[in-house]
């Protein structure tokens, strides 16, 4: 009986467990739609601005800008994006091993600026060299954020701490695949254009160099937002796949237990059968 | 029936979104050196902009409004494109937020609020704080 009583307690608290999962996925989904949201409606000026520094760029004789210029300093910070908290698959894991990767080639030449907690935890324990790790990321917004994280990166770009400036980020391709990736940020880089002849007999107001000078670091910022937007999707993505199979699992588990407590239950009946039988037939002999 | 030839494409975009998308007759800018008015035929022009209010036209609609501050636009071969730091409708203004953000402005210019702010920062508060204000004062 002991038994018995034992599995239905099981059953009972993992039945508890799972509603908690399946809440927990049911706000993820929700939050992942409205993050996928975001992260379309952000794409159009991330596009046309830099087009527009394209365009701007192919004019001639202008002067050569602080944020474009590359820097012989071999020291390189790493800007990395990761998430307050946990249940939410490998999606933390994923990001530490590649940053891993990345300081296993740079060695004593890489910083890193770290947002999330997860990742602050992580790496505050291992002794990289930390210059600033943002812990309450989800207490101020994207937007807010990213002006942050863009003011000290470019500080630390332009006084010239660094040469290079990184950021590993999780790039959000659909809700079960996450992609953790690394790119440059700093130095800015763009692509030649190829039809430069057509943009000499644009008219600026002020000259270009000035517009320029202003136009670089928006475009640096935007590019922080999407990468926050992108690793905040990808979060919400692997929650709700993580806690998508935490709530099938309990499934799986209720299942075998309620088996397992059916045929204890069957083979205690049968026992206490046998005692009464056996005991009637001990009387009538 | 107006032909495509004296329209201009205008789209205004914020770091957050598309805010607005359409065919207009005529466009005014508070860009760098103050209000600038663009007819279809513009030559291509790049400026910053200022803080302010950009109207725009269509045939249907003659007075379509958006409080501006900060950004770039860029214009060529009749397509204008607004990259404004902050744009919104007259209808989207928090009137209340505005005359609060109005208030602090004024208090850290005018020393009444004792700590060292940035004074360049809230001047252009101030600004923005007005120009909200003034658009959805005017009703439109």
């Amino acid at each position: 009986m002991a038994q018995l009583r034992e599995i239905r307690r099981r059953i009972r608290s993992i039945r508890k467990t799972q509603q908690v999962t399946r809440a927990m996925k049911m706000v993820a989904a929700a939050r992942l739609r409205r993050a996928q949201e975001a992260i379309v409606l952000a794409r159009p000026y991330a596009f046309k601005i830099r087009q527009m520094i394209e365009h701007i760029l192919t004019y001639p004789d202008i002067p050569e800008h602080p944020l474009i210029r590359a820097s012989a300093n071999p020291a390189v910070h790493l800007l990395v994006i990761s998430g307050d908290r946990g249940l939410c698959g490998n999606y933390n894991s994923q990001v530490f091993r590649e940053v891993e990767r990345i300081a296993g080639k740079a060695g004593r030449n890489l910083e890193l600026t770290i947002v999330g907690r997860k990742g602050a935890d992580y790496f505050g324990k291992r002794g990289y060299a930390i210059r600033e790790a943002i812990r309450d990321r989800d207490t101020s917004t994207p937007g807010e954020l990213a002006r942050r994280l863009f003011l000290s990166l470019s500080e630390r770009f332009l006084s010239e701490g660094v040469g290079r400036v990184a950021v590993t980020y999780t790039e959000f391709k659909s809700a079960l695949s996450q992609k953790v990736v690394t790119e440059w940020l700093l130095p800015l880089a763009f692509d030649p254009v190829d039809t430069p002849i057509h943009c000499l007999d644009y008219i600026f107001d002020p000259d270009p160099g000035v517009i320029l000078d202003k136009v670089l670091p928006r475009y640096l910022q935007s590019q922080i937002f999407r990468c926050l937007l992108e690793s905040r999707t990808s979060e919400f993505g692997a929650r709700m796949t993580a806690m998508d199979s935490a709530t099938r699992n309990s499934d799986d588990i209720i299942s075998r237990l309620t088996l397992q407590y059916n045929q204890a239950r069957q083979a205690a009946i049968t026992k206490e059968l046998i005692e009464v039988v056996s005991g009637a037939e001990a009387l009538k002999g | 029936m107006t032909s495509m030839q004296d329209l201009i494409k205008l789209v205004i975009v914020t770091p957050q979104m598309t805010l607005f998308q359409d065919a207009v007759a005529f466009i005014q800018v508070p860009a760098y050196d103050g209000y600038m008015g663009f007819l279809p035929g513009h030559a291509p022009f790049v400026s910053t902009l200022g803080t302010g209010i950009l109207k725009c036209g269509s045939r249907d609609d003659p007075q379509i409004c958006f409080s501006i501050s900060g950004g770039y636009f860029e214009i060529h071969d009749d397509e204008m494109i607004v990259l404004a730091d902050v744009a919104e409708r007259p209808e989207a203004i928090d009137i209340e937020r505005a005359e609060r953000a109005r208030e602090r402005a004024i208090r850290r210019l005018t020393g009444e609020d004792a700590g060292n702010w940035d004074l360049e920062r809230a001047r252009a508060a101030l600004a923005r704080a007005l120009n909200r204000i003034r658009m959805s004062q005017n009703g439109h």
